[in-house]
């Protein structure tokens, strides 16, 4: 059972939250296409250690960071702070 | 008949073989990786092999090597659900599965092995008028391309599946359904050992245990592999790695349109006969066949996040079985045997990725997600004639990996997967 280290709440099942993404992506500055189709559909897809952000809907409702390794999905908390979605 | 020198495994050779009582030669023997091959495919599953296999077969091209991390068949070749079916949504998709389906049907003959391929027709359930929609689309895209589907209600459903519940008692009543007879089952090792079988005949080599650890690259095109067993001299690099095709693609520095997201499956005992055909429905992300053996094999949505893990999960369990017991409240009783993962390369188009890549000679055959089984032997067969020919078949063109750029998508989300 994947467990995800909710700063307000501690660690909590997986299943109490919903995957946002991975952190640290940065939006195209400008309004070409081309810019937004890569940020869109292209990236990493990394198999080690990732920044993700994930939302406590079935507990704080927070917004939360932390990392994860995406082979044996054990996660670490980064920060302890609700961070608003960039 | 016999391939190549090799025995036959016909009933009066098997007989006079165990009379003798001598051990059975290697079919798959492990051959010595050589220092240069015209071909190096990465990844030893249904769509490395079969490129391999069409290689030698069509094309006379045999100075190939299947380089394969672990056993053949190991990744998601070994873990899916074993479907085959042409109900996509897209002409596009539906030209591409359907000749895939053709290829299904005639493999045993093809390959001289028994695959198991049973022809036992694809129902899909809508529950809500979204999901009708879709599925009626689907059909007559089917029709316009001459391919048997066509709409049921839900009696005519229950027909099929007499054990179905179509009453108004399910949180989600059938409402209709989509009925593809031409889809059928197979047992996946055997296609695994079918390919092998038949490209070790013809000359390739299928180096198992090995992994690739680097793509050389001089200027801005391939010059090599370096593996395990040390390094290959080669123009021509082939990604067939599936759930792991991003990490194989960033050793040439290519980002690809794709998100490792695991796929989980269980089975359970064998029970009496009572299912015919493929049964899955849209709306309850599940579907159900019963194999030869009387088990019941359970598939469902792709795990909620991505990952390169392959355990299974309670959740995926729980799901699931909810949503057959609204299907089919008679397996109240059934026991699960076994569950297990495996990880799949979703695309943001649930279509995949076939073709050149910017990288010159590094060509992609990937972004197979949850639904590159039934089309292995196509991707196979289409990979070999652009790599042998240096001409992409028409059958593929659509899916070649510029399409995000240039925002010609292939939209087959709603006909991929039980998941949307």
């Amino acid at each position: 059972m994947l467990s995800i280290p909710c700063p307000n709440c501690g660690p909590r099942a997986q299943l109490e939250f919903a995957y946002m993404g991975a952190a640290d992506r940065t939006r195209p500055q400008t309004d070409d296409i081309a810019s937004w189709r890569r940020y869109l559909y292209f990236h990493p897809n990394s198999a080690g250690w990732t920044a993700e952000h994930w939302l406590h809907v079935a507990g704080c409702g927070g917004l939360i960071r932390i990392e994860r390794e995406r082979s044996t999905n054990e996660s670490r908390a980064v920060d302890g702070c609700r961070e608003a979605a960039r | 008949m016999s391939l190549r020198g090799r025995p036959s495994y016909s009933a009066l050779g098997l007989l006079s073989h165990g009379l003798r009582r001598q051990r059975w030669p290697e079919v798959l023997r492990d051959p010595q990786q050589k220092s240069r091959y015209d071909v190096v495919i990465v990844g030893g599953g249904i769509h490395g092999l079969a490129t391999a296999y069409y290689l030698a077969a069509r094309h006379g091209v045999t100075r190939v090597a299947v380089v394969e991390q672990a056993y053949i068949g190991s990744g998601s070749t070994g873990r899916n659900t074993a479907i085959a079916r042409s109900n996509y949504l897209t002409p596009q998709g539906v030209a591409f599965y359907q000749h895939s389906l053709d290829l299904w049907y005639a493999m045993a003959s093809d390959l001289n092995f028994n695959v198991m391929f049973e022809p036992r027709g694809h129902l899909t359930l809508g529950h809500d008028d979204g999901a009708l929609r879709t599925l009626r689309w689907r059909a007559e895209v089917n029709r316009t391309l001459g391919i048997d589907s066509e709409m049921l209600t839900p009696q005519e459903c229950r027909k099929l599946v007499p054990l179905l519940d179509i009453s108004n008692e399910p949180a989600h009543p059938v409402i209709g359904g989509l009925w593809h007879p031409p889809g059928g089952t197979m047992r996946h090792d055997a296609v695994v050992w079918a390919y092998a079988r038949a490209a070790t005949a013809l000359g390739v080599d299928v180096l198992q245990q090995t992994r690739v650890d680097a793509i050389e690259l001089t200027g801005d095109r391939v010059s090599g592999v370096v593996t395990t067993r040390g390094r290959i001299e080669t123009n021509m690099v082939v990604n067939c790695t599936a759930g792991w095709s991003s990490l194989v693609s960033a050793l040439v520095g290519l980002e690809l349109p794709i998100t490792t997201v695991p796929l989980q499956a269980a089975v359970s005992e064998p029970v009496r006969p009572f299912l015919n055909t493929v049964l899955a429905s849209s709306n309850l992300h599940v579907y159900i066949y019963q194999t030869a053996r009387g088990e019941i094999v359970i598939g469902g949505a792709v795990d909620p996040f991505p990952s390169y893990s392959m355990r299974g999960s309670l959740e995926f369990i729980e799901e699931v079985a909810a949503h057959i017991l609204e299907l089919v409240p008679a397996l109240t009783h059934l026991r699960i045997l076994r569950q297990w993962s495996g990880i799949c390369d979703m695309t943001p188009d649930a279509a995949p990725i076939m073709g050149r890549s910017p990288v010159d000679g590094f060509v992609l055959n990937v972004g197979w997600g949850t639904y590159g089984m039934k089309a292995g032997p196509a991707a196979g067969e289409a990979v070999a004639a652009l790599i042998a020919t240096q001409d992409v078949p028409p059958l593929i063109e659509p899916f070649g990996l510029s399409r995000f750029a240039d925002g010609r998508q292939v939209n087959e989300k709603g006909a991929a997967a039980v998941g949307y």
